[in-house]
């Protein structure tokens, strides 16, 4: 699976793998049943006899890792993979061992149990600052009126990307991720602040202001619809309430049909670049990754195109 | 593009030991934290990036830097977690050192642990392919002694050679207040009258299993001018391979990942005779026999010649190239801190803040990290500033 | 720190995860071909020509997908030996293995790669590197690892029992 993703992807950019200097690779060694589970695809990304550095989360964190590499001065060109594969455990069973052991573990919390709890608030927000009592009569989609809004389903895949040093073409001109505190009942679960500290990283080394309305496109790694007006909020692109009645649309867009888990981010961002190549003329897009518990980890790219070839 | 350069400035490691009730796996990560921070003269507010490196199913947790990042001053901050088998500790530190390096960064926080008194380490050493090798789980030390019967077949090191090597780490450990096994008394007679576990590696050839945590304080820019002596880094490599044992033809013998990535330090740093030209040298040794075969993968001495450079007393504290002076992995062994550990000991000579097993003059410091069978990193730093 | 303190709280908690991981396709080839012909299958690689056991679907040293299936000898060579003195449980029975028992690296006819595989043998301390072994399958083959149950010392390599190594 992940040979035949890495195979695309060196085809997709006409190159060979002895032309690539280092591998970065994402994945979860609890979730794939294996201690550190890049050791199973060591051949399959090609990182025999070469430098291989592996991030445990969500693909774009090893995407921005490497992009340090090569803003270090150290490598020119880095190969970045990452996989997920649910359907070999019960994902949700698995999240509960992410959990602290002194409490909330032993609570018997999941993942899925934490989202839940993190739609609760956002709807319970929600009621406060319109006096609304249903979700359904806020919301612009009927679909969230159920206990979390629709769900993105988790399944299997693996991405793969090459980065370089250079300016042209479709440039990664920003990026920045944050770890929000890790007890749920340490966080306001209807508000992303973790996000907000990630977005504005990624437009401080873009050179943006820290409220970006004006951004095309927003490819979102979520779990649940309900997740998105506080966290497109979150990035300064709309309010809370606003986004409670006009997304997701064609500037926010949600990936429906599935995402696999610590891939999701790299899915979001090849998204991405396929739609920046297509466009015509100057382009920007905001790519959102995340994991952990009611997204503990936040990362978010900014991708820009001059509309030059890439 | 040139590298920007960075240091290490501070280090900070908790008394490895057996085991660590007294702490939780954040607890023990915040005590390397602080003891890094005081040796740096920095608050957590300082920090700007942090890197993680744990092997989670060692203590059987999930992405455990969900949890400890808090205990690490990680809240709101860019936290990554590097894991890769044993290598993880000096690949994290690497990280961090690009990182720094990227200039996107200032200061950066790598912190390493492992408690494994709380998981099975058994559990743990299911590596690689279930289908394949969790049958055969003879574990490490089995594989360890395969290979080692072909170095020895090859080579013809000694039982009292490899001895040699247990002897001058648990001498060394001794010394060194943090280091978990220690034994100022142990003699070559001791090391193989200790029970055999798998020919030729008596227990006493083995590392320990620890609970430990290990931190570095990297910084770049302006940031390093107000340190005396800061570990200047120079240059990695990183080499990882196949995955199974029975891919490496003479895995000990050959190792060519660690040859390789030597031989690419070396070039980028320009070093002709290692042996000359290197001050002090923490590598990652996880049996005796182990520390013979990596003199030669780095050229430490001819093929063939590291029993005689152990017999030499070269690489003892005081020698022409003192290895492992803190003891080693053979004293203390904290997987996912290990690295770190090998990293943070380097600096200290350099910082000439190791205490009673300081070599005089260190000057340029080599660390090698190892994992699954044959991955390697090296790093090297100096005092020189690039 | 606290060393002389006995008094600890513990938060204990059992693993009772599982996963069904997918053995792939090429591990699937494997086990397919040993349990309808009772014989070992590597891979080999069309541009080195080096031959995998186990069968590996990518050549990690010329990164070359591999699609050509070889047939093994039935009987290999030690190029690596040990005598454990550990005890371990047996994966087959759930009960620790009697020791001391021998560990070998088998390079098995025909193949570049090795094995690292229990030997059974009267007499651990006279098996050498460069003797000779046979492949020990059970009865019935259930189509994963636990068919080849050992490798059986043959002893020192004769003319007649070196196999056709390459």
């Amino acid at each position: 699976m992940v040979y035949r993703a890495v195979r695309a992807c060196l085809d997709d950019a006409s190159l060979t793998m002895p032309e690539i200097e280092a591998v970065v690779t994402a994945s979860a060694d609890l979730w794939d049943g294996k201690t550190a589970s890049n050791i199973a695809i060591t051949e399959a990304v090609g990182a025999v006899m070469k430098a291989e550095t592996r991030i445990s989360g969500d693909g774009l964190l090893a995407l921005m890792h490497g992009a340090m590499m090569i803003l270090s001065g150290h490598y020119q060109r880095v190969l970045v993979v990452a996989h997920g594969k649910c359907s070999e455990a019960d994902v949700d069973a698995v999240s509960n061992w992410c959990f602290d052991p002194v409490y909330q573990q032993t609570l018997g919390v999941t993942d899925s149990q934490a989202l839940s709890l993190q739609c609760q608030a956002i709807k319970m927000r929600a009621a406060e600052m319109t006096g609304e009592e249903s979700i359904g009569a806020l919301v612009r989609a009927p679909s969230w009126s159920d206990s979390c809004g629709l769900t993105v389903r988790q399944g299997d895949g693996a991405c793969a990307v090459v980065i370089e040093a250079g300016d042209d073409g479709i440039v990664l001109e920003g990026f920045g991720y944050d770890l929000d505190a890790h007890y749920l009942g340490d966080r306001d679960l209807s508000r992303c602040d973790g996000l907000a500290r990630a977005a504005k990283r990624a437009y401080e080394m873009a050179g943006l202001p820290d409220s970006q309305t004006d951004i095309n496109r927003h490819y979102w790694s979520l779990r649940a619809a309900l997740q998105l007006p506080p966290w497109a909020e979150a990035i300064g692109a709309c309010s809370f309430i606003e986004g409670l009645a006009t997304l997701p649309n064609e500037r926010h867009q949600i990936q429906w049909s599935g995402l696999p888990p610590f891939a999701a981010g790299m899915q979001r961002l090849i998204a991405g670049v396929k739609d920046l190549r297509e466009s015509p003329g100057s382009d920007r897009s905001l790519i959102h990754g995340c994991h952990g518990p009611a997204g503990q980890m936040q990362a978010v790219c900014l991708l820009h195109s001059d509309g030059g070839p890439c | 593009m040139k590298a920007r350069p960075v240091a290490i400035v501070g280090t900070g490691q908790t008394r490895h030991r057996k085991a660590r009730p007294d702490v939780h796996q954040g607890e023990m990560v915040q005590e390397a934290v602080n003891l890094a921070l005081l040796d740096a003269d920095l608050s957590w507010d300082d920090i700007d990036a942090i890197v993680l490196t744990n092997m989670e199913l060692f203590e059987g947790r999930a992405l455990p830097d969900l949890w400890c990042s808090e205990f690490a001053g990680g809240l709101g901050k860019p936290v990554m977690k590097v894991a890769t088998g044993g290598t993880s500790g000096t690949s994290g530190a690497i990280a961090g050192l690009l990182q720094a390096a990227s200039g996107l960064f200032d200061t950066v926080l790598v912190v390493g642990w492992e408690k494994h008194s709380e998981g099975s380490t058994q559990t743990g050493m299911s590596l690689t392919d279930p289908a394949w090798d969790r049958h055969i789980a003879a574990g490490a030390i089995g594989n360890f002694a395969l290979s080692i019967s072909q170095y020895v077949a090859e080579r013809g090191v000694t039982g009292e050679q490899a001895a040699m090597v247990a002897v001058k780490a648990r001498r060394n450990g001794a010394l060194n207040p943090n280091a978990h096994v220690k034994d100022a008394g142990i003699t070559v007679e001791k090391v193989l009258a200790s029970p055999m576990l798998a020919e030729p590696v008596h227990l006493l050839d083995m590392c320990p299993q620890s609970d430990g945590a290990a931190a570095l304080i990297v910084v770049g820019g302006d940031k390093t001018r107000r340190y005396k002596n800061p570990a200047w880094f120079r240059g990695s490599a990183t080499r990882h391979d196949q995955p199974y044992i029975g891919d490496h033809d003479k895995r000990m013998v050959m190792m060519r990942t660690l040859r390789s990535a030597a031989q690419e330090v070396y070039r980028k740093v320009g070093i002709g005779d290692p042996f000359k030209e290197i001050d002090i040298a923490e590598i990652y040794e996880p049996v005796s026999y182990a520390e013979l075969a990596w003199y030669e993968a780095l050229g430490f001495c001819a093929e063939g010649d590291a029993g005689k450079l152990i017999e030499s007393g070269a690489t003892q504290i005081g020698g022409d190239l003192p290895v492992n002076p803190s003891g080693g992995v053979l004293c203390s062994n904290p997987v996912g801190a290990t690295g770190v550990i090998r990293v943070a000991e380097a600096a200290r000579q350099l910082h000439l803040k190791a205490g009673d097993y300081q070599v005089d003059g260190a000057r340029r410091a080599l660390v090698s990290g190892y994992g699954v069978y044959t991955w390697s990193d090296v790093l090297f730093f100096s005092a020189e500033r690039p | 720190m606290q060393e002389n303190n006995s008094e600890y709280l513990f938060s204990s908690i059992t693993m009772d995860l599982s996963w069904n991981t997918d053995v792939g396709e090429t591990m699937a080839g494997f086990f397919q071909r040993l349990k309808a012909e009772r014989r070992l299958y590597g891979t080999r690689c069309s541009n080195c020509l080096r031959v995998y056991l186990p069968p590996r679907p990518v050549c990690g040293n010329c990164w070359q997908q591999m699609n050509d299936w070889v047939e093994l000898g039935e009987q290999g060579t030690i190029v690596g030996k040990t005598v454990c003195y550990y005890e371990i449980l047996d994966s087959m029975t759930g009960k620790p293995r009697t020791t001391p028992f021998v560990l070998g690296l088998i390079q098995i006819d025909g193949a570049d790669t090795t094995l690292n595989h229990f030997v059974e043998t009267p007499d651990p301390d006279h098996v050498s590197i460069g003797d000779r072994v046979e492949t020990v399958l059970r009865d019935t083959l259930q189509g994963n690892v636990g068919d080849i149950v050992h490798f059986q010392w043959l002893g020192p390599p004769t003319t007649s029992s070196q196999g056709s190594k390459k």
